[in-house]
Parts: C-alpha cells; structure tokens; sequence
C-alpha cells in the first residue's frame, strides 16, 4: 500500500501547512479526489456493545421451554404490539429490535447466534481485550482492526480508520495509524477569540513543536493529528444534514458522523463506534427497564445511519460485537449475570441475510457450558475473518487471528 | 525439642509480623542519578503533585526532599484555601444517610410514587417528554424536600478539583486518585451514585495513606461499592441454609415450654416482619422487588481487581465460593426515615441470630449462605456470619499475587508505564513484609535509583485530569470548578467519577494520546491560557511577576521557566523562535482586532494563497513599523503561555 505520508507529499496535501486556514480549495478537492480515483473503498463499521448483551434476550429461543422455564421475571411471550418478534418460527427479536426486522426482512441482516470466544473468562475487561487484541487468552498490544487497517491496499486516508471515542479503543491500537475523534468539529487547533491567522499560526508552533519531540507516541501522533485537521477542513462537517432521523444519544450522533465521512468520499474504510450500558445485572426488565432502552437505542441509531447512507449499501458494512453474553438463567436480582455465548448482528447488501446463523442446542442444563451459559458454537474469528475477506477484500484475512486455523463463517452471498 | 521447636516457629512468626513499618529517616539516591537539588525536586513534584511550579521547587529544595515527602506522608498541612473554596459545598459534610433523604435516585422517586398511585404504570415512564408526569414528579420531590442529585455530584466533583489544585497535601490528593481508581465505583451505575461522595470521603480518603487491608475493608463495606458490584443484592438462594434458618431449625427442635414460648414469640415476629415487607412492597411493580440468589459481581472483581489480578490464582469455583460467603453483605435501608423506628427493631432483633451492623454497612445474618465454603484452597467452617468476609479479606491481603499487583500498579503510577522488575519486587516484598503499609511502599519507590534514573525522568505522559490540573496550578489560576471545566476533561477523555468499566482509567501512555485527544490538550492549554473557560481565570502578566517582554521571543524565553521548571526547552526555543519571530507572527497577532476578523475570515474563504500573501505584504508596509518596536499584546502573551501548555514538554510528568 502506499504509505500515507507518501500519498501526502504526492497529492499536494503537504502544501497545506504553508498555511492552516489558507486551504487552498482546489488542492483540498485534489487530495479528496485521489481517494475516489481508486476502486470505490468498502467501509466496515464496527459496533461494541460494551457489558455483554443478553443474546438470549435480544434474539430469543421462544420454542425452548428450558429457556422459557429458566426465566421469570424476564419471559416474555411472541406476539401483540409488545411481544417477541418471530423471525423465524423458532427465534424471536425482543420488541426493541422493531427496527431490525425490515432489514431481516430484506435480507440484509444475518443474525450469527451462539457466538463468542474460547477463552472462558467472564471478566469483561480481559474478555474485551480478548476480542479487540483478537487474540482469546491472550493480551497482546494490537487491535485486530489495526491489524487489518495495515493490510488494506490503496492510498491511506488520514480518515482510514475512524474510533468515534474520547480515547483509541484496544481495536484500533498498534502500528498502524489509526483516528480517535469524538466529535469532528471540535477536531482543530482553537484559539478562543483569536482571528484565523492567529489560530493558523499557533497551529503551526504547535505542529512544528509536535514534529521535533524526542517522545514517539506524541511525535507521531502529533503528525496524523494535523495531516487529519487539513483535510476535515476543506468538508463543512457543522453544516452536516443526514437524511434520516436518528435518535438522540451519543451512539447515534457517532454514526452520524461515520455516515458524514461516508458521504464525503474521504476515504474511511474502517470505522468503530460504542454501545454501553449492556451489563444488566440488576432488573434486566422485559418490554421496559435497562435491556430495552439500550437495545432501543442500538437498533434505531443502526437503522437511522443505514437510512441515511442509502446510496452506500453497496459498499458498507455493519458488524456489531459484544464480548460475551449472559446466563440463561435470571439472577436473584431480576437480572442476568456474566456468560459465554451471545449473538453479533451483520449488515450490508452482500450479506445472505434473512437467517439466523450458528448453532443454539436446546437449553437444557447438560448442553450448557459449565451448566449454566449459551455454549460458544462459533468462534467470533471465524466472523471477523469472514467480514475482513469477503467485504474489506483482506487477502489471508486468517492470518488477522494469529493461532488461529478455524474456518470463516458463511454470512457472505 | 518439640517445645522449643514451636518456640521457634512463633518467634519467627512474630518477627515476620512485627517487622516495623518504616518512619522518618530515608535517602533519596538523586545524586547519584547526576540530578541537581532542584531537578530532583521538580522530577519528584512532578510525580506525588498536580503539577511543580516553581515555588514548589523553592519549598522542597529550602526543606530538604526527605522531609518534604515525610510532611507530605503526615498530610497534616494547613489547607486554609481549600477550606475557604469548598465552605458551600454543604454535601460535603453530610452523612450518607442524609444524602440519601434528600437526594434520591430517580428510581427511588419513581417507587414511591408508584406506591402512592401517583405513577400507574411503567411504561408512562418511556415517552420522556411525559409533561403530566414530570410535572407530578418534580412538585412530589418539591414537596418531599429532596433536592436533585446533580448538586450532590457537582459538589463532588468541584471539591476534587479544589483540592487538586489547592491542597497543600498534594501526596494526599494524588494518593485518593489513585486508590478511588483502583477501587474504582462510578456514576454509570445509576444505584451507587448517590453514595459515591462518601464514598470517596469516608472509605477512601482517610485510608490513601494507611493500611492496605483497612482501606480493602472500607471500600467492600461501604454502600458505593455494594450498590456499583451488587453484592447489596446477593443473597443465599431460597433453599439454601441461612443464619435464619438454622436459628429458626434449632427452635423448632427446642422440647418443653421453654420451647413453646419461643416458638410463640419467633413465629410473631416472624409474621410482623412478613406484613411490615408487604406493606413496604405495596404496589411496588414486580420488577423492583428484590429476589433472592447469589451475585458474584463483587467477589469477582474483588479478586480480579481489587486484590489478587486476572493471573493471580484463582477459579471461577473460587468467585462463586467467595460469593457466598459475603452474602448478607449489604448496607443499611437508608432514605426510609419514615419506617426507620421499624426497621431498627427488626435489625436489633437480628442481632441475635448475628446482623452486624456498622455505620451504613449492614451484614444480614438471615439471607447469610450458613454453610462450608472452599476458597483458595482454604475451608471456611460453616455458619461463621460475617467473620468469613472479613477472613477473606485477609486471605486476598496476604495472598503474594496481591502484593505483586498493588506493587506493579504503584510502580506505574510513580515510575514509569513499564516499571522495572526488580523495583517491583521490592515493592512488592515491602507490601508483604508490612502488611500493606502504603507510606512505607512509597518511601520504597522513592529510596530506589529505579524512580530516579535518565529512563524513568519524564517518562510518563500526564493523564487527562493530571494534565488539566498542573495546567491550572502552573498557569496559576483563579478556579471556581464550573460544568465547563468538567466537559473539558472530559474532553481530554477522563469524565471524572464516570469509568466505564469497574477497572477504573488506565494509567499508561497509549491509553491517553491519540490524535483527537492531542488537539484537545493543546486546546486545554489555549483555553486556559485565554482566559475562555467559565470559571477559571489567568493572569499571564502577574504570572510573570508582571515583568513586560519586550518581544515575542523574550516573552517565549521568560514564560518558559515558569510553565517547564527545570525542564530543558532548548528545543522548544529553537522550534517556536522562527515562528514567533517572524515578520508573520507579529503581524497576524496584531492583525486581531475584532474589527478585522470578518474581513480575515472572508479572506480566508476567498482568495489563494498568493493573493492573501500579496494583501499581507501591502497590509505590513502599510500598518507595520519594524518587528519588536511595540511590545507584545495581552494576547499575544496569552497565546506563547497557551502555546507552552500546549506542547509536548508539557505533557510528561
């Protein structure tokens, strides 16, 4: 791939720190084009869903009296404005998940249940690292979408690989150079009150002190930080009117901004956004409470960003991840604890979708893992790779998963 | 033989235990690293302070490093201006169960009107621009005399950025952020948010600098921490014997009259508190009402958190044992004053059958797994109440997995992101061999050429609430904590009381820079240095004893030793001279007047490179006598003090 830096120079973008504010148009235009010039660039955006949903909860195994025997206070029955949504005759959504079922429907988005890691941890933290690091059991100081960020093949935006955090998720952590922004419009140099020359010239001091420090990580970090202010510039991310309705939380107002990035051809090709708030320990609730607002939220946020990028189904994808899921039985305080298996939503029109994927067993004690969780069928690399082949075209996208020999799934057409 | 053969082993006991907890006296081997007097005191404030301003260095340097530390170990200066800051702060001074009278949780707000058919049916709830309901709900709080809990949380949070910038005991502050954040509760947990100030003042605060195991004990019995992990909830499951029900078995067995009259009694209490629980769960929705059953939240991330580390040992079978024997750990009903007299009753009662109650904490012997528990290999007897916990408390204390990781995780706080080996182990044998004295593992720290080495001299970068409050104290700020103050740190990525995950915020470089967060700090430092943040206001003539530079570059050469004590900014000076020397820099900043920017803006949008060259060129020979004739602006010195706190020197400690 050609090395960003390389690209810069080529393009003209490196002109732009003759003057910050000065961004002659027609250069920023070049520089923007050059990204369009190349084959069309597939865009993956990746969804954490931060505490472990409830899989069981989100795409439930209504038919299984083990299930629907192992809950009280969280059964809930298919059917009526507040029931189960039956996908399938044996898996149902939860009522939040509403704004899933045309996707369903339109077989766009696939449903891979029964997934999670191999290592057996139930401590989110280790259990997380595991599935950014992409390495169960071990830590390592890589995201496998840093990994992935470094075999993608084209010019290398400064916008390639997007976290919309306050700081670089352990997915996008590691030699390549990857983005964390939480909100674009702040994303410049400001000096309150200051005139654009003003704010052009300490922008320079401050490039040109970041660029001479003997600490790396601010070197280099201080480097893409300005290379990423020159190009946002020349877009008018204020301005930004989606085409669809989202709600209101920071979810959503994320995905609005990975839609804006989308839309503005800068060369976005990974993007990675949170869901918090799926650790249900204490009253889980049923058609109301905890579990529903937020699974509300993630299906709304999703479905209002597909909405708004209509003219990218082809070339985006949207892959949701959650660390593991929980036990199949309700805990004493009408919630449900730390467990193995769960389910990951994928989106795109390249997608078989229309089908739930994996392998859930009857429910009954002696098929779950440690007698108590969804037992883990499908090994989330096998998706991730699947995902990293068939839509970011990643050659050996295997070779992401280091000690890894699984087959990938098949949720591509 | 077999007599002095156990004499031995005793005294050897003792002597393992009695080892003394060091005090007074230590060396601090910066000489020998080739430090001067004041490099070392910089490289030490930099590290156990909120930022080293040139004063500081002044103080440490007159009164001698070592003795500066060991006060600071006291922790008993005089904090007259914190005092006089945080005087309105009324929370800070009220109990927990104060607190929790007059600031209940929405959800507890929701209950009670529930309870009095103000509320029919939880789904009202989901439309949240419910003004019928809001409306009720505000006049029943107005009424009730509770008070919403951001002013309790706003009082929390400005009272740590007072005494982070104030406090005359900065080892203290450095100190209760580092161990909050390792018994790390935070406000995304809705249940523990209201008990999180006291939190921090009762169970944190008064032990950062004591006893390891004491500190351990505060936190697993205080509220906060019973609400955020869930323990308050985790209970024998029905079925499983209880203090209760072995008290109740062995009644029932009890012959004669003696046993009549007893049962008679038991069984009427019994009943008492049965009614009493429904009337309390009156039209309280399903959901709301507790239930019995283990939850091992808490004694999870007790191992893995708090004590031992994920390697350190331990089996899903160790969490689920060490889960039942702290069941019944729980705090005390607060916020009922209504049915307090009850409830007292009822807990005196228990105390029979061994409730404990202390201060807010509250054992409930009844709802207590009474039987033999397997932990680490070690058997707990059965029907030992709470003795078990606090058995495993020590246990987990003088487990060496504990001491290695407490040890690590100071080591990386005070030396560097990879501390070295051999340091850590003699942290680590000092934890052991003192029982977990903290003072004596930082005195450790400090008495080791480890923490003064070239490699470990800057070598951390500040973590955004480090950054944001040697910002304020070196810019010298005026600082009332404000909303705004909050969001820019959490801007910087820290939303303070607010971590995501129960592993508190890191504490490593790669963790806090990344592009985005780098432009928020330079930001910081521009803010700050403007004057731009609510609240917080600098004076960068008095900050420079009101001397006036003649010129940018002098201004840039004497802000520099203010901001970067005993920092080496060569490098700084010859990469910013050429930039703020030049013919462009003084006119750009004279070209500020208000009266120009909408002239500049348009420019900017309109006109090529060339062309606004050509205009500043005609614009300088026209407005512009030579360069340095005029001394600096007001502004200008802002954006050289912005500029410095801005820079990459300026983010390591």
């Amino acid at each position: 791939m050609t090395s960003r830096r390389a690209f810069l120079k080529s393009s003209g973008v490196a002109l732009f720190s003759l003057g910050f504010t000065a961004i002659p148009e027609f250069v920023a235009k070049a520089a923007l084009a050059t990204y369009n010039q190349t084959t069309r660039k597939k865009v993956l955006v990746c969804v954490f869903q931060r505490g472990a949903m409830d899989g069981l909860m989100a795409v439930s195994p209504f038919t299984d009296s083990n299930f629907t025997n192992a809950r009280n206070r969280l059964r809930m029955s298919v059917g009526g404005e507040n029931g189960l949504i039956d996908l399938d005759g044996r898996f149902a959504f939860h009522p939040a998940f509403k704004p899933f079922k045309p996707l369903y429907d339109s077989k766009q988005l696939a449903i891979v249940h029964g997934i999670g890691s191999p290592d057996t941890t139930r401590s989110h933290f280790d259990a997380q690292d595991f599935m950014e690091n992409g390495t169960p059991g071990k830590k390592s100081d890589t995201g496998w979408l840093n990994r992935a960020t470094s075999k993608l093949k084209g010019t290398a935006s400064p916008f390639q690989s997007v976290a919309f955090t306050s700081a670089l998720p352990l997915s996008m952590v590691g030699p390549a150079t990857t983005l964390a922004v939480d909100d674009l419009r702040n994303f410049n140099v400001k000096v309150p009150g200051a005139t654009s020359l003003m704010q052009s010239s300490t922008a320079e001091s401050f490039e040109s002190l970041y660029e001479q420090t003997s600490q790396e990580l601010l070197r280099n970090n201080g480097k893409e930080s300005f290379e990423a202010v020159r190009m946002l510039q020349s877009l008018n991310a204020q301005n930004y009117r989606p085409a669809a309705q989202y709600p209101q939380s920071p979810l959503a107002n994320h995905l609005k901004q990975v839609a804006f990035l989308i839309k503005n051809s800068v060369g976005l090709e990974i993007a990675f956004v949170e869901s918090t708030g799926w650790d249900t320990h204490v009253q889980q609730g049923t058609v109301n409470g905890q579990f529903s607002r937020v699974a509300a939220d993630l299906s709304q946020s999703i479905a209002a960003f597909w909405n708004d990028i209509e003219q990218h189904h082809d070339d985006v994808a949207v892959l949701t991840m959650t660390e593991f899921g929980r036990t199949v039985k309700e805990n004493g305080s009408g919630g449900t604890d730390h467990g193995r298996g769960s389910c990951m939503f994928v989106l795109g029109n390249a997608i078989a979708g229309g089908k739930v994927y994996g392998n859930v067993p009857q429910l009954a004690p002696e098929n779950l893992a440690d007698g108590r969780d969804l037992p883990v069928t499908t090994d989330f690399r096998a998706l991730f790779t699947d995902v990293a082949a068939s839509h970011l075209r990643i050659n050996n996208a295997a070779s992401l998963f280091p000690s890894w020999s699984g087959s990938p799934t098949n949720v591509f057409k | 033989m077999k007599f002095s053969f156990l004499f031995v082993v005793v005294l050897t006991t003792l002597f393992l235990q009695a080892q003394p907890i060091s005090t007074g006296k230590i060396t601090m081997p910066w000489r020998e690293a080739g430090l001067t007097d004041r490099q070392a005191a910089a490289h030490l404030l930099d590290r156990f302070t909120y930022g080293a301003r040139p004063k500081d260095i002044d103080k440490v340097v007159a009164m001698g490093l070592e003795n500066w530390f060991e006060e600071q170990l006291q922790a008993n200066s005089n904090d007259a201006i914190v005092k006089s800051k945080i005087a309105g702060y009324k929370t800070l001074n009220m109990t927990t169960r104060e607190i929790a009278e007059v600031y209940p949780t929405p959800g507890k707000v929701i209950i009670e009107l529930m309870q009095q058919g103000k509320l029919k049916d939880l789904g009202d709830l989901k439309d949240s621009s419910n003004k019928e309901f809001r409306k009720t709900a505000l006049k029943y709080a107005y009424e009730n005399g509770y008070r919403p809990q951001r002013e309790l949380l706003g009082q929390m949070i400005a009272n740590k950025i007072i005494r982070a910038v104030y406090s005359e005991n900065q080892i203290k502050e450095v100190m209760t952020d580092f161990w909050f954040n390792h018994f790390s509760v935070s406000m995304v947990k809705g249940q523990a948010r209201t008990f999180i100030p006291t939190y921090e003042r009762d169970a944190i605060r008064p032990n950062v600098l004591g006893n390891f195991r004491t500190l351990l004990e505060a936190t697993a019995k205080h509220p906060a921490m019973l609400q955020y992990l869930d323990n308050a909830q985790s209970t024998a499951p029905v079925g499983t014997p209880t203090l209760l029900s072995i008290a109740l078995d062995s009644i029932n067995n009890m012959g004669g009259i003696k046993g009549w009259f007893a049962r008679r009694k038991v069984n009427a209490a019994m009943e008492r508190g049965e009614q009493m629980k429904e009337e309390f769960f009156k039209n309280t929705p399903e959901e709301f009402k507790p239930r019995r059953g283990i939850n091992e939240n808490y004694a999870r991330e007790l191992m893995e958190l708090h004590t031992l580390g994920v390697n350190g040992g331990y089996t899903q079978k160790d969490v689920t044992e060490a889960a039942r024997a702290l069941t019944g750990w729980t705090m005390m009903p607060l916020g009922y004053n209504k049915r307090a007299d009850k409830i007292n009753d009822m807990i005196e009662r228990g105390k029979k059958i061994g409730v404990v109650t202390e201060g807010d904490f509250l054992f409930r012997a009844d709802v207590h797994d009474a039987t033999e528990k397997n932990i680490l290999g070690t058997t707990f007897k059965a029907g030992r109440g709470m003795n078990e916990g606090e058995q495993l408390l020590d246990m987990l204390t003088a487990h060496p997995s504990t001491a290695k990781r407490i040890a690590l995780k100071l080591c990386t706080r005070f030396v560097s992101d990879e501390p070295p080996q051999a340091l850590v182990t003699k942290v680590a044998d000092v934890f052991t061999s003192t029982r977990g004295d903290i003072p004596s593992m930082l005195r450790t720290i400090v008495s080791s050429p480890e923490f003064w080495n070239k490699e470990a001299r800057r070598a951390k970068i500040k973590k955004p609430f480090e950054v944001a409050m040697s910002t304020l104290r070196l810019a010298d700020a005026d600082v009332t904590p404000t909303k705004e103050l909050y969001d820019w740190i959490t801007r910087l990525g820290e939303q303070l009381y607010n971590a995501q995950a129960p592993t508190g915020f890191p504490d490593n470089a790669k963790a806090w820079v990344n592009t985005g967060s780098l432009l928020n700090r330079m930001n910081f430092g521009l803010a700050v240095a403007t004057n731009s943040i609510k609240g917080v206001t600098t004076n960068v003539q008095e900050l420079n004893r009101n001397t006036e530079p003649t010129t940018t570059e002098e201004a840039l050469k004497s802000y520099l030793p203010i901001l970067l004590p005993e920092r080496d900014y060569t490098e700084t000076v010859r990469m910013l001279t050429p930039v703020i020397t030049s013919k462009e820099f003084g006119d750009k900043v004279r070209n500020q007047q208000p009266t120009r920017k909408q002239e500049m803006d348009m420019d900017d949008e309109i006109l090529s490179e060339e062309e606004l060259n050509s205009i500043l060129q005609e614009k300088k020979s026209v407005d512009m006598p030579t360069k340095g004739a005029e001394k600096p602006q007001q502004q200008t010195l802002q954006n050289v003090v912005g500029i410095i706190l801005g820079s990459p020197e300026f983010q390591r400690r």
